[in-house]
């Protein structure tokens, strides 16, 4: 829906939150349950809550996340199991995704692993948008393509087996299903508790190379808010940043899906969040810290055909030509993403 | 003079007052509404826009590309030929490269009317962070906090050719409240039943033209933030949009 609202309807928001809150404490105490298939039991829905500055979670109403199905994905996601027999044997999907580092494996070059952070809000995967859809899309492909689960071996678990059958219906698990599951956790993989998330709910401070770097951030200063947009700290969209002039192999970013020559060099804008716990950075890896990777947008921007027109205002060609404290504070402000609660959720945490 | 009681005397009053108010009410003609569905197109002097393309030039002459368009239009005032007006109140995201962007729906009181009035961004009433529905095409559009809050009215990005035949970025960037584009559209349009398409193009030559010549060389590839260059995008902005049906 893009008609967005009458006028003034956050007023009448504002005006209505006391009815909304008896609303919802009614919702609550009632337990909102999702209606199952005629042999399942009731399932528990689970509402995903998110701060003010973050989108709206979209959910595919053939999906909705409960909590029965997030705990059946949380199980898969860390079964190597699931990698049984296949190219990537031994294997979970947490075993390149560890939670202490947000969910993502410090240290890999080529390419540097994602993040399975905030992925509910995402609509393209992968560094150049090989993998386009739902989370359920991307899942897909994870468990049909990537890990190639044998699933006869996942119908012979007993456990899986009565539970696919409780949550989702099936006799038998099929692709499809082990999608669903690990969709449905994965959009509770959520991260919205680290320091800058106190200061923007207005419960924290920050220290102030933290609240400079901030500024610098969110002004014409640094322009890191156009692409990491303050929120999830991704855009979700593709830019080339300037890293190269030429571009060839992985390099190519998102020309190599859709073969649009106005595509060479871009990249899917990586969130922010949790950036200190993981390195290298880029989609190549070339940047071992964040000091670089801040000394990069300083002064190493690299012009080309589709360099981002966001990045090719007068003066700041090549890069921003900040000072040294300036740097500094950036690099700071970032280190105030690290999401602590987030990293040592129990709730997130390997279950078996 | 024969004496009327007051009893009297008040129903001989109230009868013919509160005949006058039914007879009124009974036959009041209700106003019925038109629906009316509002398609946005884009344009480059009658071209029509095709993104990610070299292939135009403004009136300064800089050839240039598109590769981002995303903007708000809001609050639409419907003015009758006697100057009464109907005004309905919306924000409405538009971007050409989200085809159902561009189409939207309105309703206003039957009738004849002779201009449309609309603006390009968001009132400052409701420019504030956070107030629009939380997509991520508004979380996207939002204005720093440091730079005074709200949303980007409008984005136009793309690559131009400049004096040293080397291509380049630009990044028209309009927000804050004061650079709320005004646009009025004179059109004689009648209104009648639920179908009403009413079309709206924006030439995106007008964004450099009038009444300032806007050359990429010489004002500046970008304007955010920049008061003097969103000034002039502002003032452009009145007459970027034509109606092309009713």
């Amino acid at each position: 829906m893009y008609l967005q609202s009458q006028a003034s309807e956050r007023m009448k928001r504002r005006a209505s939150i006391p009815a909304l809150s008896i609303l919802l404490l009614f919702a609550a105490s009632c337990h909102w349950h999702v209606a199952p298939p005629d042999d399942q039991v009731e399932l528990t829905r689970l509402e995903i809550k998110t701060p003010e500055y973050v989108p709206l979670l979209i959910e595919p109403a053939d999906n909705l996340t409960t909590v029965e199905g997030a705990a059946l994905g949380r199980k898969l996601y860390y079964d190597p199991d699931l990698s049984s027999g296949g190219p990537l044997e031994g294997k979970a999907c947490a075993s390149c995704h560890l939670q202490e580092f947000g969910f993502t494996l410090p240290g890999i070059k080529s390419p540097p692993v994602l993040p399975h952070v905030n992925l509910g809000w995402n609509q393209a995967f992968l560094w150049n948008g090989a993998k386009q859809g739902t989370l359920e899309d991307a899942m897909r492909f994870e468990v049909e393509d990537f890990f190639q689960v044998d699933l006869d071996r996942i119908n012979a678990n007993d456990y899986y087996r009565k539970a696919f059958k409780k949550i989702f219906g099936v006799d038998e698990i099929n692709y499809p299903v082990l999608a669903k599951a690990l969709a449905q956790f994965l959009r509770t993989v959520n991260s919205f508790n680290s320091d800058m998330d106190a200061f923007l709910q207005g419960k924290g401070f920050l220290d102030e190379s933290v609240l400079r770097g901030y500024e610098i951030f969110n002004s014409e200063r640094g322009d890191c808010f156009h692409c990491h947009s303050i929120g999830l700290f991704t855009d979700a969209q593709f830019h080339n940043n300037g890293l190269d002039s030429v571009f060839s192999g992985f390099g190519e970013g998102l020309y190599a899906v859709t073969g649009n020559k106005n595509d060479l060099g871009k990249f899917k804008t990586p969130t922010l969040r949790n950036v200190a716990l993981r390195g290298p950075y880029m989609h190549d890896g070339r940047f071992a810290t964040l000091e670089e990777a801040v000394e990069f947008y300083n002064s190493g921007v690299l012009p080309s055909p589709t360099l981002d027109p966001i990045m090719t205002k007068p003066g700041k060609e090549s890069g921003l030509h900040l000072s040294e404290q300036d740097k500094a504070d950036l690099v700071n402000f970032m280190k105030a993403l690290t999401d602590t609660v987030f990293i040592h959720d129990t709730a997130l945490s390997n279950p078996w | 003079m024969k004496a009327i009681s007051l009893r009297i005397y008040r129903v001989l009053v109230l009868i013919p007052l509160l005949a006058l108010v039914l007879s009124g009410s009974c036959h009041r003609v209700p106003e019925l509404k038109a629906g009316i569905q509002i398609n946005i197109s884009h344009e480059v002097d009658a071209q029509p826009l095709r993104m990610d393309s070299i292939a135009y030039q403004n009136e300064a002459g800089n050839p240039y590309s598109v590769t981002r368009l995303e903007y708000y239009l809001s609050d639409f005032t419907f003015i009758r030929p006697d100057g009464s007006s109907e005004r309905v109140e919306l924000t409405h995201y538009c971007n050409p490269r989200k085809a159902e962007s561009l189409h939207f729906d309105l309703e206003v009181t039957e009738g004849n009317y002779s201009a449309l009035e609309f603006v390009l961004g968001i009132p400052a009433e409701r420019n504030l962070s956070y107030t629009l529905p939380a997509t991520s095409e508004n979380i996207n559009m939002s204005w720093p906090e440091n730079m005074g809050g709200g949303y980007h009215f409008m984005k136009l990005e793309g690559h131009f050719i400049d004096n040293q035949q080397k291509e380049k970025g630009f990044a028209m960037h309009l927000g804050m409240n004061r650079w709320l584009v005004h646009i009025r559209l004179d059109h004689n349009m009648d209104f009648k039943g639920n179908q009403n398409p009413v079309g709206l193009s924006m030439n995106i030559n007008e964004w450099f033209r009038n009444p300032h010549t806007y050359d990429f060389n010489i004002q500046g590839n970008y304007t955010m933030g920049i008061d003097s260059l969103m000034g002039k995008l502002s003032e452009n902005g009145a007459d970027v949009f034509t109606i092309t049906s009713q």
